[in-house]
């Protein structure tokens, strides 16, 4: 089974080139441009780890991270927060979010830390590579 | 005793020649004699005052006030306004006594004139400048108050008054001063607890010259924030003692409100200009990987170029964002014990590497323990290694040192460029402000670094400063508190 992220960001480009470098990799990724409907993907997709942009228009990063926390078949998925704000390591450390990655980044980055979540196994995933 | 008859002669004399104006009145109220001044004050010959009161010029109010007054304590001092013969009316002070023979009985009363209407103009003149005065204090729109040596409120205009949440000035100057300061939080720039010994009039009765501060203050019963620039000014005595501060207290609120909201477009437009570069970076590397697959290495390296541009976008973006944050009082710190010295080592390698022109030289590093936010400090020495070699064009090396002074750890970076000014030595830690070179040429930058560097040094309770002159160069030291190692 291949390994699933899902990717919530209002920019279409940002979703754009991270499902081509995600997609390289060989993840399953899934798109989602507004908070709104996470919880509703997530039960349709359910993901091995979540990017999550923090400002996102609907539903700000903090009420999705809320939802997702409280609901018992999500509240496990590590939860990476994207962010092109000033101090994302505080803004992520507040909202409890399981680590970040701040904008803009270097694409090896960006599949360093998918890699991290999603090959432990406390993800529950079954790794591929 | 009876007086020998010179001396009559001689008290006659002195009554005569003397420029007060003397008149003596009979037990019975009526004039006997009068001096030459006395004459020549009120305009009556001797004849005229023959059988005449002193009530042909006091008026008989004043009068009958008077001779009560000398019945009962055999004396008498006041201001009167008399009427001379021609009728002009004169100030005077009025000294008059009665003198008693040897068993008490009143043998006559003396009455000595003092002509103040010069005195008295003096004063209405000094009164009128004094009202004027006033309604030009109570008119300035700014804030004015005046501090004696012991730092006691003596003055208040209005607006001092209104803006320290008083109906007027003079309620203000009623109050003791602990209970006005306990009214309200100070601050400084930051949001850090404003210390009251760095008030400019504190400073300025020190003998600090035209010291001034921002201030930000936060009344606590309304939370009402406000901000003041507040400039000082002491008066000193012939001995050089201080004798009060005067202090103008110019209100920025509304200008900081304006700011406020600069920074928070900063802030906005930060976050709108990094989303488009996340995906240029993201797509520019993803090209870059597959061309350097497919062998185009020409290609490829010019990617790799675009890409280092694109960093150098990210970093004047964040750089922008820390002044924002700075100005808002939101820049945080994240804490940790490291090796200042390690750090230096790490950050001289990498910037060695991206450096063609310089050579960064470590002259002396001694292994030294910092706590504080690594990835700021980090990026105080980037700063100042950076503006090093970009401010010495026609040298090629750069020096840094690192020692131990007393409790402190203090680094220093020297290069042998441009240099500073003596006028430009304190403002280039100030936000925007840019160097340029001897012949007007100009240097690439936004003018925050410094205004970065000296604020998260100064967070760090640390200290910044630089030794320069004009075409000789400069170094830029700075401190922080050691860990002792046990």
């Amino acid at each position: 089974m291949k390994k699933s992220v899902l990717v919530v960001d209002d920019d279409p480009a940002i979703l754009d080139v991270i499902k081509i470098i995600l997609e390289e990799k060989g993840y399953d990724v899934h798109l989602l441009a507004d908070g709104d409907k996470i919880a509703q993907t997530i039960v349709a997709f359910s993901p091995s780890v979540i990017l999550l942009d923090f400002w996102l228009s609907g539903l700000n990063g903090k009420q999705v991270i809320k939802i997702l926390r409280t609901n018992p078949t999500t509240k496990h998925i590590p939860i990476i927060m994207i962010s092109a704000n000033h101090d994302p390591k505080s803004i992520a450390e507040e909202v409890e979010a399981n680590d970040f990655l701040a904008k803009p980044f270097d694409i090896d980055d960006l599949v360093r830390i998918v890699e991290k979540y999603t090959t432990s196994s406390s993800s529950g995933s079954q790794a591929t590579q | 005793m009876a007086l020998p008859v010179f001396y009559d002669k001689l008290y006659k004399r002195i009554f005569l020649a003397s420029k007060d104006a003397i008149g003596i009145i009979s037990s019975e109220g009526f004039y006997l004699e009068q001096n030459a001044a006395h004459r020549k004050l009120i305009g009556y010959t001797d004849n005229e005052l023959h059988q005449k009161t002193p009530a042909i010029h006091f008026g008989k109010r004043a009068f009958n006030k008077i001779v009560k007054e000398l019945q009962k304590n055999n004396q008498y001092r006041g201001i009167h306004e008399i009427r001379a013969k021609d009728g002009t009316k004169i100030p005077i002070d009025l000294s008059a006594f009665a003198v008693k023979d040897e068993r008490g009985k009143i043998l006559c009363y003396v009455g000595i004139k003092r002509d103040i209407s010069n005195q008295k103009k003096t004063e209405e003149a000094l009164q009128k400048s004094r009202d004027e005065l006033e309604v030009i204090l109570q008119g300035i729109a700014d804030g004015i108050t005046v501090q004696n040596e012991t730092g006691k409120l003596v003055y208040a205009n209005n607006a001092a008054g209104i803006a320290a949440g008083f109906p007027t000035g003079e309620d203000m100057v009623k109050t003791p001063p602990d209970k006005i300061m306990e009214k309200f939080e100070l601050m400084d720039e930051s949001g850090n607890p404003f210390p009251l010994e760095r008030l400019p009039g504190r400073k300025a009765m020190l003998g600090e010259t035209n010291p001034e501060a921002l201030i930000r203050y936060r009344n606590k019963q309304t939370n009402e924030e406000k901000w003041v620039i507040i400039k000082a000014r002491a008066m000193f005595d012939d001995f050089g003692k201080p004798l009060m501060s005067i202090n103008i207290l110019h209100d920025v609120t509304e200008r900081k409100k304006v700011e406020k909201r600069k920074d928070e477009f900063i802030s906005i437009a930060s976050h709108e200009l990094k989303t488009p570069i996340t995906s240029i970076k993201a797509y520019v590397q993803i090209l870059q990987k597959q061309l350097e697959k497919q062998g185009n290495s020409e290609s490829s390296r010019f990617l790799l170029k675009i890409d280092r541009q694109i960093e150098k976008l990210t970093d004047l973006i964040a750089d922008l964002l820390d002044v924002s944050k700075i100005q808002a009082g939101k820049l945080t710190f994240q804490k940790t014990r490291f090796s200042l010295d390690g750090l230096l080592k790490e950050v001289v390698e990498d910037m060695q590497r991206i450096s063609e022109s310089h050579k960064i030289v470590i002259k002396s590093l001694k292994a030294c323990t910092v706590a504080g936010d690594k990835e700021r400090i980090e990026q105080v020495l980037i700063n100042l290694l950076t503006n090093a070699m970009k401010y010495s064009p026609k040298s090629n090396e750069v020096h840094v040192n690192v020692a131990k002074v007393d409790s402190m750890v203090k680094v220093s970076v020297t290069d042998f460029g441009i240099g500073i000014g003596k006028e430009d030595l304190r403002r280039v830690f100030e936000r925007f402000f840019r160097i340029s070179g001897s012949n007007g040429e100009t240097f690439p930058g936004l003018g925050v670094g410094l205004y970065i560097c000296a604020e998260i040094i100064k967070r760090h309770q640390g200290r910044i400063w630089v030794e320069s002159a004009r075409t000789k160069g400069s170094t830029f030291h700075f401190t922080l508190p050691r860990i002792h190692s046990v």
